[in-house]
């Protein structure tokens, strides 16, 4: 059966949160609590 | 859809966001193998990054009348919820196109008892987004929804009494933001209040409207923490595209 994007985006979206590194959920919580849009670039 | 969707895809893709929201308008009419070929076309260009798609009037318009029939069957639900707890991040997309053929832009009833359920318990990082614009300040002479209904005046309510961050729109093939605060007395404040993105440039040939801040084409990245959403910032300039899409 084929998907609607919709559908195959929720999966996509599902996997991809799952996948998602504490490490750099830190890191990027860091990164942005006081900075300017140039440094996250940079941090990124 | 043009060559240059292609390459606005391709660079948004490179940036690997968790998702991507487009605002409507994939298509000039919603005949549905047009629609297939956009889905198959984001389906080969972005096959790794979730794409959710607003209505626009453009994907609704079908033989002069109204028609999401083909949208449903290609690109999915019209109403949909993005909700991402670990980031208190919920988004809620709207269908604001009320007629396409006659070009009527704003919120039935109905659409409003479905976001004031969606805001009931936002968490803090609470975005909006649909495809047309309201008709006020730099955007009063664009073809948007009206922002004296009481349908809309209710619209800001909703959205101010919740603490909506952001609200996105698109329609207009440029890029604005503007800052705009409903006060209580009906009329508007600006430069305070909720921040609204219109980012529409990403296919279509552009408008050169003015005071629009920018008519490029466009897109625009957000950073969402637990705290908060920064952003927008804005991508453009995307060189020639080689080929027309469709």
């Amino acid at each position: 059966m084929n998907l609607t994007l919709h559908e195959r985006s929720e999966k996509l979206l599902k996997q991809r949160i799952k996948q998602l590194n504490p490490i750099h959920l830190t890191l990027f919580l860091w990164a942005t609590a006081e900075v300017t849009d140039q440094t996250i670039i940079v941090s990124r | 859809m043009s060559g240059e969707f292609e390459l606005v895809l391709k660079k948004a893709v490179e940036l690997n966001p968790l998702f991507i929201i487009h605002r409507g308008d994939t298509v000039y009419t919603g005949k549905k193998e047009y629609l297939e070929h956009f889905v198959k076309v984001v389906e080969k260009i972005a096959s790794n990054i979730p794409m959710f798609v607003c209505v626009g009037n453009h994907d609704e318009l079908y033989l002069d009348e109204s028609n999401l029939e083909n949208f449903r069957a290609t690109i999915g639900k019209a109403h949909w919820v993005i909700d991402i707890p670990v980031f208190n991040f919920r988004c809620i997309a709207l269908n604001n196109v009320i007629s396409p053929k006659n070009k009527i832009y704003g919120f039935t009833d109905r659409e409003l008892n479905y976001l004031e359920q969606q805001l009931e318990d936002a968490p803090r990082n609470t975005v909006v987004a649909m495809h047309a614009q309201p008709n006020i300040g730099r955007w009063s002479n664009l073809e948007g929804f009206p922002v004296t209904t009481p349908q809309s005046q209710e619209f800001f309510d909703l959205i101010q009494e919740h603490r909506v961050k952001k609200v996105l729109v698109s329609h207009v093939h440029a890029y604005d933001e503007q800052f705009i605060r409903k006060n209580r007395n009906g009329t508007f404040t600006f430069g305070r209040g909720t921040d609204f993105v219109l980012s529409g440039g990403a296919g279509a040939p552009l408008d050169f409207e003015q005071p629009l801040i920018l008519n490029n084409y466009n897109f625009t990245e957000f950073f969402v923490s637990r705290y908060n959403i920064l952003g927008p910032l804005l991508w453009k300039d995307f060189g020639r595209p080689r080929r027309n899409c469709l």
